[in-house]
């Protein structure tokens, strides 16, 4: 079993360090590990991927990123933003905390940190200088405030979670990642509002109650996506994975058809882009789906549990523990490969431990969250710092304040299990 | 940096076809998404609509997703699009960075021609000979699994080009700018 674990280790790190892709050196490793324990590696891993693609769970995925591409391109991260503007440009610093609310919002619609970051940023970062605010600032609160739309549902990675698990609800999921979310999103506009008040800055406009009404309006029909997806789901009237085809329809009579902002002979472009997006997700989850196999196979998640309860049996010290050994695997891995790879490893040992599956997955997705935003490796900070015309070493000395407060965050959704766990037994998930 | 790439012999035509294949293989992903969102849609309308859920559409759509995901696997590698870790690899010295770059596309070939082409020609055989069925579907199971080495041809294609291209290619001074 010692020769399965490094063989898996070892050529994965080089073949990563290398800058293979990571679905493939996942396969590659997996393959040597198979050739190892005698198996006939080109069958298996054909197999496994093939049967791990085919879930009809997953198919939420390609349509979630559809409508959250749709979306983008629509017109409606722009109305979400008119409408946070309108709340809350009036106080001092307001617009860092409108660039919060927006993400938190079209980052939950959308599905995706990376559209955020463009979308918002894109809206933002121009304006925010305008106003006088400090460039690398507001790529600081753009970049962080993107990934707390991972934790407001919907969102793809709970969906790769749910099926990494095995075992755990899409609709807990989704709920149970509601208060995280906005308890990051607080946390993150607490720290804007201590940097307004140090470095003084200036407040906007008063929007009247009629102003505050007309955005309402004008957003009301991108809102109305997030209750029809989340009450669909949570009433039973349709799963996850019919809500996400009824969000791409949605999305799609609103873009093309009302907002009139996407053209109909850009649709293929759009369909494409999807697809492959979809396509390098999914590599991931059928070559981990291999791996997972041969690791179980191999006695490596319970290797791996006995060896860390063995050094203590303090459940508040082990998920320190597992919690700072995601942070680090967060700083140079991306999220979806970390989830697929580490959830059959972590899961059995926090089920041990006796924590509820669907309040591990969060605390999982919300530390891999700060990854996203850590140099050397993070997909959020690279397109923050791309939208905003900086660099990563500019930012980083910004970012320091909102890593303690996403820290912080991270600290309370572990330890105090109600934030995750309230919304799914309120609702009997 | 396409420009940088002198268009000769093999190359040029090589990059041709790789055009030409892309842009087939672009238009099957796009069909194929366009009907997976049809199907399940039709899915939960024919749910509502009669009361009952026709069988088939839930089966035709992972069916599709398989298919999607393949083929848009190899569309990914033409354009470059799976997740990578490029951190370290843009700090090696440019002549050391090729050879990175070359030994790197050599392991996603052989990932290629292992798993696309013989295991997946392999499995869908084996899935043959069984003579298994869909529940819902007219159609038999290896139909699923044919999508492997179907795609895998143009992974396996778009690989070799790439390989052509990262020996041939002269050792690149500025990439970091192009990024």
């Amino acid at each position: 079993m010692i020769e399965v674990i490094s063989i898996l280790v070892i050529v994965f790190v080089i073949l990563l360090v290398m800058d293979v892709p990571i679905a493939v050196a996942i396969a590659v490793s997996t393959m040597l590990a198979m050739l190892l324990e005698g198996y006939d590696p080109n069958l298996m891993v054909a197999s496994k991927m093939a049967n791990g693609i085919d879930s009809f769970a997953l198919l939420a995925i390609p349509f979630f990123i559809l409508s959250g591409i749709l979306m983008g391109r629509g017109g409606m991260a722009r109305r979400l933003m008119d409408l946070a503007a309108t709340l809350m440009s009036r106080f001092p610093g307001g617009l860092a905390y409108v660039n919060t609310l927006t993400c938190m919002l079209f980052g939950s619609i959308s599905g995706s940190a990376a559209a955020a970051v463009t979308s918002i940023g894109g809206f933002m970062l121009p304006e925010m200088k305008n106003k006088g605010y400090n460039n690398e600032f507001s790529v600081a609160v753009t970049t962080t405030a993107a990934t707390t739309g991972l934790l407001i549902p919907p969102s793809n990675i709970m969906i790769v979670y749910a099926v990494a698990s095995g075992s755990v609800s899409i609709a807990a999921m989704f709920m149970a990642g509601i208060l995280p979310g906005v308890l990051i999103g607080l946390l993150l506009m607490a720290v804007c509002f201590i940097i307004a008040k140090k470095t003084k800055l200036s407040a906007g406009e008063v929007a009247s109650i009629g102003q505050i009404w007309e955005a309402f309006r004008r957003a009301f029909y991108s809102l109305l996506l997030l209750v029809i997806v989340i009450g669909g789901i949570l009433k039973g009237i349709f799963t996850a994975t019919e809500a996400s085809a009824i969000a791409v329809a949605y999305a799609f009579i609103l873009s093309v058809l009302v907002y009139r902002e996407v053209k109909l002979n850009q649709l293929p472009e759009t369909l494409l882009q999807a697809g492959v997006t979809t396509a390098v997700i999914m590599l991931l989850i059928g070559a981990s789906s291999g791996m997972s196999w041969i690791m179980t196979i191999s006695n490596i998640p319970q290797t791996v549990s006995e060896l860390l309860l063995g050094l203590s049996e303090n459940p508040l010290l082990i998920m320190l523990m597992i919690n700072l050994l995601l942070l680090f695997v967060g700083t140079f891995m991306d999220m979806t490969p970390a989830v697929l790879i580490f959830t059959p490893i972590f899961l059995p040992i926090a089920k041990t431990l006796g924590i509820d599956p669907v309040h591990f997955g969060i605390i999982l997705i919300a530390n891999l969250c700060i990854g996203l935003c850590t140099p050397p490796v993070g997909t959020c900070l690279f397109l923050g710092c791309g939208v905003g015309k900086t660099t990563i070493a500019r930012v980083t000395p910004y970012m320091i304040p909102f890593f303690v407060a996403m820290f912080v965050g991270l600290m309370l959704i572990t330890y105090v299990s109600g934030f995750s766990m309230w919304l799914p037994e309120l609702f009997g998930l | 940096m396409a420009a940088e790439i002198k268009e000769g012999g093999l190359l040029g035509g090589a990059i041709a076809a790789r055009k030409a294949l892309t842009s087939a293989l672009r238009w099957i992903v796009i069909v194929l998404m366009a009907l997976l969102v049809l199907d399940v849609l039709w899915g939960v309308i024919s749910r509502y609509a009669f009361g009952q859920q026709a069988k088939w559409s839930e089966e035709l759509a992972r069916l599709l997703l398989v298919w999607v995901s393949l083929f848009g696997a190899s569309v990914a590698f033409a354009m470059k699009a799976h997740l990578g870790l490029d951190y370290f690899a843009r700090k090696l010295d440019p002549s050391a960075r090729k050879l990175n770059k070359a030994i790197g596309v050599a392991v996603c070939l052989a990932f290629a021609i292992l798993v696309f082409l013989v295991g997946g020609i392999d499995l869908t055989l084996k899935t043959f000979e069984s003579g298994q069925t869909m529940v819902a579907l007219p159609f038999a199971k290896w139909w699923a699994y044919a999508a492997l080495p179907a795609s895998g041809v143009f992974m396996v294609l778009f690989l070799v080009e790439q390989l052509i291209e990262a020996i041939a290619s002269p050792v690149e001074d500025d990439e970091e700018v192009a990024k």
